[in-house]
């Protein structure tokens, strides 16, 4: 019933409607929510009825395997980057290397245990669990999740140490940081855009075809080295007379998509009173970890000399569980659809039933 | 480039539609080797959108839909050779589906990947989509033939492909929360592809919730979790004016 409504709140929000999305983000969901984590928490107590001890003990030989296949991915992956780094750095791919055999062996092992122990009505009991932890982590991080923004030059000279919430609290980090560098690539490709004055508006024409040495829309041909700069404009344009005598229409380039954009941080903690260096790259898709903060790279703006660099700070209480859930999740899902029945014929008893 | 791809996609069209004829007229050598060619035409069609995009072909819905025979065809023969379900007819009927759609749609040239897009989840979230819905798609048909003719064989096969197809439905909403936790420091952003995901995987989650339940009630859920399938895929990109942090996918 509680899937049920969940349900029918989500189809409210899933049509956008005037005002209907808020019925999703209201505290409507939170309490659905909390109800249906009770229920899987109570369900998955009740499908590991006199199995619960195996079912604890298959869940944690599950985690470490779970976490085994982490170690070999991640530290298998470095030992590659290290390898095809050559030199000095075959020893560190050596230790990393050996790093991934003991996530291998921990995978192997408690894979095997995990195996022996569980069945498809523990991987069901284990579903039910997992979205209990992963309703845990949520409610933990609308509890404590703490956000903050950051804007920092990429020169270097601004160190921060404190931040603005969203919520308009100041924060005091536990580390202080600051944006060496900022790189950003971009895709070659060059387009135009052709714009006509409406009054106080410019509406876009179309895209002139681009040609060995210029453009062409419908019967028109511009030379590209007709394209003007302007401290102004953020690309070289031209503007073109219209009927009248005054110029009413607006060539120029589009700003060329952008490929990857990553900023070089400086943090700073302290550790026992001595002061820890750390110099890593952020990127987007790949967050900085430190003291329990995540750095993220959101987006940037670029100034006279340098780049903005904007930066997304986030400390989560909650991730740990709601990240151990979703894979919890995904994993006893599979087990359960995929895992070999022992009664061949259970699907037809069902429909039966 | 383009004409050629056109041509393929024309190609495999025909190879489902005739693996489809042979496979309802019981010509199982011939819809096996029609099964084998539109799988091998599909590889190249692949690699050729690959070699056009300049990119993995993941970039609009042209290059997902042509995506779909390419899985279509193992999952069929898993279903054949490890369930003792045959539903070669099914999986070809989907396939044409597939091309008939990769036709309709406008011919892109390079997707410029944008940043977020970069990362190890996009290839593996994106493929178990298109894996589970090719399969929930054959699991709606099973069901509306269950209706046809009155009998559990096709339910049950119905079920054995939702039962396969499940955990990529669950492997896509989940990871794709996992890359929004690194990509946008937010698990979750209800969306309105992300809402209309989430219906679809709870619908399923009633249907399996209702193992109980009778016939009547089993197939309409399968076909009502196969329109929040469509719904996701298709009326949420193809509706004009909205707006959605999944744009990139229209």
């Amino acid at each position: 019933m509680v899937l049920g409504v969940v349900c029918l709140l989500l189809l409210v929000g899933g049509f956008p409607l005037v005002g209907a999305p808020q019925v999703y983000r209201s505290g409507v969901m939170l309490a659905l929510g909390i109800a249906a984590a009770l229920l899987a928490l109570w369900g998955g107590w009740r499908i590991g009825a006199g199995l619960r001890a195996r079912l604890v003990i298959g869940l944690i030989c599950t985690f470490f395997a779970g976490a085994g296949i982490v170690v070999l991915c991640q530290y298998g992956s470095k030992a590659v980057q290290y390898a095809m780094q050559g030199g000095v750095m075959w020893f560190g791919a050596l230790g990393m290397l050996c790093t991934a055999t003991v996530g291998g062996l921990f995978t192997a092992i408690f894979g095997y245990f995990s195996y022996r122990l569980m069945n498809r009505r523990l991987w069901l009991a284990g579903i039910h669990w997992s979205l209990f932890v992963l309703a845990l982590g949520s409610y933990l991080d609308f509890c404590g999740e703490v956000n903050a923004s950051a804007q920092l030059p990429s020169n270097g000279r601004v160190t921060v140490c404190e931040v603005m919430t969203t919520e308009g609290e100041k924060v005091l980090l536990p580390f202080t940081l600051r944006v060496d560098s900022f790189t950003a690539s971009y895709y070659g490709d060059e387009s135009y855009s052709l714009y006509r004055r409406d009054g106080e508006e410019w509406t876009l024409l179309g895209h002139p075809e681009v040609m060995v040495d210029c453009l062409k829309f419908e019967d028109e041909l511009w030379a590209m080295e007709d394209l003007q700069s302007s401290p102004g404009m953020p690309q070289p344009f031209l503007l073109l007379p219209g009927e009248g005598e005054q110029p009413d229409r607006l060539l120029m380039r589009n700003e060329r998509p952008v490929k990857d954009y990553a900023a070089a941080c400086h943090i700073e903690t302290e550790y026992r009173g001595r002061k820890e260096v750390q110099d890593e790259v952020v990127r987007v898709n790949s967050p900085l970890q430190c003291k329990g903060w995540m750095i993220y790279l959101n987006s940037y703006s670029p100034m006279s000399s340098s780049t903005l660099v904007t930066l997304h700070l986030r400390k989560a209480p909650g991730r740990f569980f709601a990240l151990l859930g979703m894979v919890g999740v995904i994993l006893c899902t599979a087990c359960w659809c995929w895992w070999p029945r022992e009664d061949k014929n259970s699907t037809d008893k069902e429909l039966a039933a | 480039m383009t004409v050629f791809i056109i041509l393929l996609t024309l190609f495999i069209l025909l190879l489902s539609v005739v693996c489809w004829l042979a496979s309802v007229f019981r010509r199982s050598q011939a819809a096996r080797t029609a099964e084998v060619a539109a799988f091998g035409s599909a590889v190249a069609l692949f690699i050729a959108n690959w070699c056009l995009a300049e990119s993995l072909p993941f970039g609009n819905m042209r290059h997902v839909l042509c995506f779909f025979p390419l899985v279509l065809a193992p999952a069929s023969l898993y279903m054949r050779h490890c369930r003792g379900v045959e539903l070669t007819a099914s999986f070809a009927a989907v396939g044409a589906f597939a091309m008939l759609g990769a036709l309709c749609m406008p011919m892109q040239a390079a997707w410029r990947q944008m940043p977020a897009l970069q990362s190890p989840w996009f290839a593996p979230h994106v493929t178990s989509y298109v894996v589970a819905y090719g399969l929930l798609a054959v699991s709606a048909a099973q069901a509306l033939l269950s209706f046809r003719k009155g009998s559990c064989d096709s339910l049950r096969a119905a079920d054995e492909v939702a039962r396969l197809a499940f955990p990529f439905l669950t492997f896509g909403l989940w990871s794709g929360a996992l890359w929004a936790d690194a990509a946008w420091a937010r698990y979750w952003a209800w969306d309105i592809k992300e809402v209309w995901a989430l219906i679809t995987w709870c619908v399923y989650l009633i249907y399996f919730h209702l193992c109980g339940a009778s016939v009547t009630v089993r197939r309409v859920l399968i076909l009502v979790g196969f329109a929040a399938v469509l719904i996701t895929f298709f009326v949420v990109n193809l509706l004009p004016n909205i707006v959605s942090v999944h744009s990139y996918a229209q």
